[in-house]
């Protein structure tokens, strides 16, 4: 290595750079202690170390807490729905719909208190429901039932009265005793019918919330005024009818859809370790196969970031390097075209709210692949320091996909998913053949098609 | 005891103290992780200067490997020989070396430091050994317009 004919510029800074003394710097240190603080395996970041991980695990508590939240969101939900209808229905002739909202709220409670849902939905699911046992068409205020009669549950002390305007209009008044003002309502064969001659007004739509023994309870009604008694089948629901509409939830029952989706994607050799976070972003149809169940496909983008020691990549069909020396280190970095096609399972649902599982299989399709490598001691001198290809190649069913779910319903229309996932090899990836696990956390937006209804 | 020692050689390839720091624990990392391949009946500081020096080069590929594609056009510059009166410190000389851009630093370092030949500094840097000879020839006339701005031209005495 040494040369001759060395000029004086060169002998000045050879001399120049011998007489060094750094003094020691305790920071330098705590820089390095922390370095090592976190290298456990051949010098790279364990996989339950990484960053990777720790998002993945916060995506799967953002979910199990959706979960845990299930019972609570079920009720909010339902009375979201009632306050909703009441609110925006252009049929509701009612004067003061806050009212309405507020009396609603008093339901809620008695519904919370009543703590029959699981009870009601069931007995409402098999179609269990009391026939009435009084042809009485009247309120009968001591007797809460619903014997082919609707009343709204005097919960806390307050109900709400109706009254009916000389313009046609009711309006519904609260009051803290449920003795006085009760307005009578009648039915009549199929149809619940308030008022008497022209201001008649019907219940067109219940929601029945609780089920005890021979007696619904009412979270609210939804009333409409009939200008004349003619006009009374439009969207007159019957018991029957109101049961069937609680029980068939496909208002959130997509029949497919389509989203976009991104993530950061974490990936690992090996389990042991990862260099830095990739990315994926792509679109994603799910048809529906059933209430439970759905199939979905996709084709993601993914830019996948890798470190691992050398001898776990077993580049070429020979399963080693070939003429190449065996490098200590080596970063990968390649793109990706994941297609998976997973089954969803839906294993919870109230209202707006999904929790799913998801499984399937990926395959993928290598856009570019790249390869550095290290040596650390001494470098071989036919060793070669990277390897990249923009070849593609395509490998069937190359991945298992795993994850676990929330979705949520904005509207019909539009839901946004957060799913944690993860993805474990089943044949080696890429030029270096390595196993590479993938963690990371799908944030979806989708936008849902139902079944036009007859 | 080789904290001194390795500065010295990071510092060479770095553009400040901070980047010298990342590459020396960077070296280090790789002597912790890695000493069961180190043979002992060698002496360790050759071993931590070329991991060190390794590091630099890996530092210096991954931040600035635009630089590599520099001109490659041979010097045809006349070689000027100086005289350099001494009296100038180790601090101020590394402070020259890293005035010059990353390229040249770094064949300039691997040859005229570390006594590298322009095909092996070609090799580890991945560039032609014209790339190589070139840098070195601009790395040493940027030195010398640095030496004489330092020393205002009463120091350089041109032969």
């Amino acid at each position: 290595m040494s040369k001759q004919n060395k000029d004086r510029l060169e002998e000045f800074f050879i001399k120049g750079t011998q007489n060094y003394n750094f003094e020691f710097n305790e920071g330098d240190w705590k820089k390095l202690e922390k370095k090592l603080n976190k290298v456990d395996n051949g010098g790279f970041v364990p996989f339950w170390r990484s960053n990777g991980f720790k998002i993945f695990l916060a995506s799967l508590a953002v979910v199990i807490a959706a979960i845990l939240f299930l019972p609570v969101n079920k009720f909010l939900d339902e009375d979201d729905q009632i306050t909703e209808k009441a609110s925006t229905d252009p049929r509701l002739t009612i004067e003061d719909s806050d009212r309405l909202e507020s009396n609603d709220e008093d339901v809620q409670e008695g519904r919370v208190n009543n703590d029959k849902d699981n009870q009601r939905q069931s007995a409402i699911s098999s179609g269990q429901v009391p026939e009435s046992k009084s042809g009485d068409n009247k309120l009968d205020e001591e007797n809460p039932t619903i014997n082919n009669q609707f009343q709204h549950q005097p919960n806390n002390q307050n109900s709400f009265q109706g009254q009916i305007s000389d313009h046609g209009n009711l309006t519904l008044e609260e009051e803290k005793s449920s003795s006085a003002g009760v307005p009578s309502f009648n039915k009549s064969n199929e149809n619940l019918i308030y008022g008497t001659g022209q201001n008649q007004y019907e219940v067109y739509s219940i929601v029945p919330i609780g089920l005890q023994e021979n007696e619904i309870i009412l979270t609210g009604v939804e009333i409409r005024g009939l200008e004349n008694a003619g006009a009374k089948e439009e969207a007159v629901l019957t018991e029957g009818e109101l049961i069937e509409e609680e029980k068939d939830q496909s208002i959130y029952q997509p029949t497919f859809s389509v989203g976009i989706t991104i993530s950061p994607d974490f990936s690992t050799v090996g389990i042991q370790g990862y260099s830095k976070p990739g990315t994926r972003v792509g679109g994603l149809l799910t048809f529906s196969l059933s209430e439970k169940f759905a199939l979905r496909t996709g084709a993601i983008l993914t830019q996948n970031i890798y470190s691992a020691s050398g001898d776990q990549y077993k580049p070429g069909s020979g399963g080693g390097y070939g003429s190449f020396p065996t490098p200590e280190a080596a970063t990968g970095e390649c793109r990706i075209v994941d297609i998976p096609i997973s089954l969803r399972y839906n294993f919870s649902q109230a209202g707006r709210h999904k929790w799913y599982l998801m499984g399937g299989f990926t395959s993928y399709v290598m856009l570019d692949e790249k390869y550095d490598f290290t040596y650390v001691n001494n470098k071989p001198p036919n060793a070669i320091d990277s390897w990249e290809s923009d070849g593609t190649s395509a490998h069937i069913f190359g991945l298992v996909n795993l994850s676990i779910g929330y979705e949520h319903f904005i509207s019909q229309k539009w839901s946004f998913q957060v799913e944690p996932f993860i993805n474990i090899p089943v044949t080696g990836i890429g030029w270096g053949n390595v196993d590479l696990y993938s963690v990371g956390s799908y944030f979806t937006i989708k936008r849902n098609f139902y079944k036009s209804k007859e | 005891m080789f904290y001194s020692y390795g500065m010295s050689v990071c510092i060479r390839y770095s553009n400040d103290r901070d980047e010298a720091v990342e590459i020396l624990n960077e070296g280090f990392m790789k002597v912790f992780t890695n000493l069961k391949k180190f043979d002992l009946s060698k002496p360790f500081k050759p071993w931590l200067r070329k991991i060190l020096i390794n590091c630099s080069i890996n530092n210096f590929k991954a931040k600035q490997k635009k630089f590599l594609e520099e001109s490659i056009e041979e010097s045809k510059g006349k070689e000027v020989q100086e005289e350099i009166i001494s009296g100038i410190s180790y601090q101020e000389i590394v402070e020259m070396i890293q005035k010059l851009s990353p390229a040249y630093r770094t064949v300039f370092n691997l040859y005229v430091i570390e006594g590298y030949k322009h095909e092996e500094i070609a090799d580890m840097l991945g560039i032609s050994v014209g790339t190589s000879k070139s840098n070195l020839a601009k790395a040493k006339k940027n030195l010398r317009e640095i030496l004489n701005e330092f020393f205002q031209d009463d120091y350089v005495k041109t032969k």
